[in-house]
């Protein structure tokens, strides 16, 4: 075996290692980013029609749909080494999530919004995955989420200074917006990269 | 003076092995056997071989009823593919000039 054969079995071997990570990812991105859109949407309507007010408890759906979901695409795929990436990315989503989950509860509790603080931390994780990955797409994706969860606060104060009384008389899709932005944040954060990521393992 | 390059891994297929474990934490025999197009009784040996130099630590078990033969790089055996790939380097360096 010659020098040159020597190199192109070793980037070979590492290339298809390291493009099996990136295969990975986009279907969890895009299974949690679908669910949480579909939820956000189905809650909007709940509140902007005011429907059963036990319908608020579907939030719960997206943890549950978005699991499981997950547990049985790690089920079906092929087995695969685990690389010290996976064992990062892995690490980040557990950390993330579990604070996500953290402050759903906590907003549930106090009753407090949590859109802000899931945003910011959900682009967090997208953008800690990115650079992990070295997927600029996707660090850029969760970076414009985190910047758009500002949107929240703004919105928050803009209301209490100009005077909530104004918006609440009849103009609930103004109050309740904030769903729809979450949504759109998600499409932006998970569905669009998941995407991208899909289409390029497949090429 | 050139530094001679490692016999053991100076071979396609256990350079191949090497270099898949390198980058990850584990690999099973089956993906180590679909990603090297080598054939199982081959693999087995080349990995034996690895196994007994202490470059790769081998763990037998099962996946619910199937066997599993889990393969992992030693600190020995990722010391042996930096001088390697050291050695490569001095080698095409010196070509190339």
């Amino acid at each position: 075996m010659d020098n040159q054969k020597s190199l192109e079995i070793i980037s070979q071997m590492i290339a298809d290692t390291s493009n099996q990570i990136e295969r990975n990812s986009g279907k969890y991105f895009l299974c949690w980013g679908y669910t949480t859109v579909a939820v956000s949407i189905f809650e909007y309507f709940v509140m902007c029609l005011h429907l059963n007010t036990a319908l608020i408890w579907a939030w719960w759906l997206i943890p549950v749909i978005g699991g499981v979901a997950t547990v049985i695409l790690a089920r079906n795929e092929t087995p695969t080494p685990k690389s010290y990436v996976d064992r990062s990315i892995s690490a980040v989503w557990a950390v993330f999530g579990a604070s996500s989950l953290y402050a759903f509860v906590a907003a549930v509790v106090y009753s407090t919004s949590m859109f802000y603080l899931i945003v910011l931390l959900m682009g967090m994780g997208t953008v800690i995955t990115g650079a992990i990955c070295q997927h600029r797409k996707l660090t850029l994706c969760g970076a414009i989420a985190m910047l758009l969860s500002l949107i929240f606060p703004i919105k928050h104060i803009a209301i209490r200074d100009i005077g909530a009384e104004r918006f609440q008389s009849n103009s609930d899709w103004l109050i309740y917006s904030d769903i729809i932005i979450f949504a759109v944040i998600f499409l932006v954060m998970m569905v669009i990269p998941g995407h991208i990521m899909n289409c390029k393992s497949k090429k | 003076m050139l530094k001679p390059l490692d016999p053991l891994l100076h071979s396609e297929l256990r350079l191949a092995v090497i270099s898949i474990l390198i980058g990850v934490e584990a690999a099973d025999f089956v993906y180590i056997k679909q990603h090297t197009g080598a054939t199982a009784g081959n693999l087995s040996v080349q990995i034996d071989k690895l196994y007994k130099a202490g470059y790769i630590d081998v763990e037998k078990g099962f996946v619910g009823r199937k066997p599993r033969t889990l393969c992992k790089i030693t600190d020995v055996g990722r010391t042996a593919f930096k001088q390697y790939v050291d050695a490569l380097k001095d080698y095409i360096s010196v070509k190339e000039a």
